[in-house]
């Protein structure tokens, strides 16, 4: 323990060379970038959100608003990544103190800001070629879901309207509105979010607004999609959507809910690619 | 049930000698390995070897949270004996004034209104907001109890426990409304700090709480003789040349002040003012001149235990500690109860 301890301090005043970085990753949004530039070996531990994109055996701190200075410290990490939301703000101090270097990055919603994030990350861990390699293909895949919905609207078809629902057992159902990752994916793969207008971020709609705002189709997390039984579990639980177009068509599609949090990213953008082709075949 | 009372010259110093075990305890236990010899040394700085990340686990992580710890444990314990003692009541806690939903929507508002302009405001400023409106929440709601449960013959009990209830409910449905208006940040931060947490112990918070225990537990043991003639009745308590009225209005105000500046220092955290005095009666009887001490001292060591079990029990991550308060408090309440209807019925 000794030795490590005077190991990672002697590191802490050289530069930082990826090999003996040591990284918390507070953030899915992160955890992901990390993963997809080859840094995956150099993270300690995560926050919660990250969990399923680690190994098993990698110590998850809990909720990164509410993190253990002393946890963080006595992983004896070279280096702390999270959002904005990241804290408690002492955490973040002791953990500054105690040398561990603390690198905020945006958890936007854009895709100026996961090309933003990339090159943070290209830059934290040294790895700028994978980076760009990255933003190429993040790049790429936005001009696939444009090309795709230029040919969808030559074809002359009108927009879809995609309403984001989650449906916690006993409890009203959530609508995905402004400001959230469910809208920006709903927007990037073409299609429009009735619910935009009416409301901003995750918020429980009464069955009637639902009804009002007519979606084609509705989009369900997977975790939602799995407990509430599926799409004939969904119309039973709420039995007015037979009366919209979704409800008429049976139309329900499914969202990896990891790529709902943490802004959004790499998984995100796969997913309106996949969402895209789905909506405009 | 009938259990032997002990003296309070055997039981206290008992109770202090496992204060002062579980403080050893709290300090040499964590996520973080650290060997006994190594966290003596960090109290001796001037001539130690430490690593500096151990120094800080040390002095500025364990020790202060430690130290909170017994400061908020011993307040809540002494204000719930005190309310226990002035309500006649022995489900009465500083829950039921209303000081702990006054100051969650106080608290609340601060998150909700203040947490949306925090890129835009300095940080220093939104985090001294919460625990401002807390206690200011606290504090308002104490009055509006205190108001409405008095009128020109004195202060009812029993209406203002009824009041406490209302406001507590109005708070709570309050909070409930903002659950629609504010964001998933907002309403993340709310719920967090409604389950109380001594993470962010300090040093000015420190020694905020270590001068309210001390104000509190002097004027507290001046009154204990009128609380004691209280337990008998009011009229008798008046009889017995109490100034019943001016006892009623100065515990409540401080009882109001003690809880609200534990509520803005770190949350709501149930069950500590319930349940200590009760274990201080079941040891020493209901003398309030050995009852505060013991429930100060009971409370302090009780929150400690709690506080080590929510920092290492799902580490590396750490709970709030109001969930283990409540996960010990909880059984023993309704224990309470059965022991209650034995008695009534």
């Amino acid at each position: 323990m000794k030795r490590l301890v005077l190991a990672t301090t002697l590191l802490l005043t050289a530069t930082s060379s990826l090999a003996n970085e040591r990284i918390i990753s507070a953030g899915s949004a992160i955890t992901e970038l990390l993963n997809a530039i080859g840094a995956e070996q150099n993270i300690v531990a995560v926050d919660a959100t990250s969990r399923s994109l680690v190994n098993k055996n990698i110590p998850t701190l809990g909720y990164h608003r509410a993190l253990s200075a002393e946890s963080l410290i006595a992983l004896t990490p070279t280096r702390l990544l999270g959002s904005e939301e990241m804290g408690p703000k002492t955490t973040l101090d002791l953990v500054k103190q105690a040398g561990v270097e603390v690198n905020i990055l945006n958890s936007g919603e854009t895709v100026n800001d996961l090309l933003n994030r990339i090159d943070s990350i290209g830059e934290i861990t040294g790895k700028q070629n994978k980076a760009n390699e990255l933003k190429e293909k993040v790049k790429q895949q936005v001009a696939n879901i444009q090309n795709n919905n230029k040919r969808a609207s030559t074809v002359s078809k009108k927009p879809v309207k995609v309403l984001f629902l989650s449906i916690h057992e006993g409890r009203p159902a959530t609508v995905g509105g402004r400001n959230t990752t469910a809208d920006t994916v709903i927007n990037l793969a073409g299609g429009i979010n009735p619910a935009a207008q009416k409301v901003e971020s995750y918020k429980p709609i009464s069955a009637e607004s639902m009804l009002e705002m007519q979606p084609d189709i509705i989009m369900l997390s997977s975790r939602t999609y799995n407990s509430i039984g599926q799409a004939d579990g969904l119309f039973k639980e709420l039995p007015l959507l037979a009366a919209t177009p979704a409800g008429i068509n049976k139309a329900v599609v499914v969202i990896d809910g990891t790529a709902l949090i943490g802004g959004l990213g790499l998984k995100s953008l796969s997913e309106a690619e996949r969402l895209n082709r789905v909506f405009y075949p | 049930m009938q259990i032997q009372r002990l003296p309070l010259k055997i039981v206290f110093p008992v109770g202090l000698s496992l204060l002062f075990l579980a403080v050893a305890t709290s300090v040499i236990v964590g996520p973080m390995a650290i060997t006994l010899s190594q966290s003596l040394k960090a109290f001796t700085p001037w001539q130690s070897e430490l690593p500096a990340h151990i120094q800080i686990v040390i002095q500025q992580i364990r020790l202060p949270r430690t130290l909170l710890c017994i400061a908020i444990g011993a307040i809540l314990a002494l204000c719930g004996a005190v309310m226990q003692g002035l309500f006649r009541n022995p489900l009465a806690d500083p829950g039921i004034i209303g000081v702990s939903g006054g100051a969650s929507l106080g608290a609340a508002l601060a998150i909700v209104l203040f947490g949306s302009l925090a890129s835009s405001f300095p940080i220093l400023l939104t985090l001294g907001t919460v625990p401002i409106m807390a206690f200011l929440g606290g504090a308002v709601s104490t009055w509006l109890v205190y108001t409405l449960g008095t009128d020109k013959n004195g202060t009812s009990v029993t209406i203002m426990l009824l009041a406490g209830v209302a406001i507590g409910a109005l708070s709570g449905a309050a909070l409930g409304l903002m659950n629609y208006f504010a964001d998933d940040q907002a309403l993340r931060d709310l719920s967090l700090w409604t389950m109380g947490s001594l993470a962010g112990a300090t040093w000015p918070g420190i020694a905020l709480a270590f001068s309210t225990f001390g104000i509190l537990m002097w004027v507290f043991d001046r009154k204990a003789n009128a609380l004691n003639a209280f337990l008998l009745g009011e009229a008798e308590a008046k009889h017995m040349g109490v100034n019943v009225q001016a006892l009623k209005r100065s515990l409540i105000l401080l009882c109001a002040a003690g809880v609200g500046v534990c509520v803005s220092l770190t949350g709501v955290i149930g069950f500590i003012g319930l349940i200590i005095p009760h274990l201080g009666r079941m040891l020493t009887g209901p003398n309030h001149k050995s009852l505060l001490p013991l429930s100060a001292l009971l409370g302090a060591l009780i929150l400690l235990i709690a506080d080590m079990i929510a920092r290492v029990i799902a580490a590396p991550a750490e709970l709030p500690v109001g969930i283990i308060t409540a996960i010990l408090g909880a059984p023993f309440f309704i224990l309470l109860l059965i022991k209650q209807k034995g008695r009534l019925s």
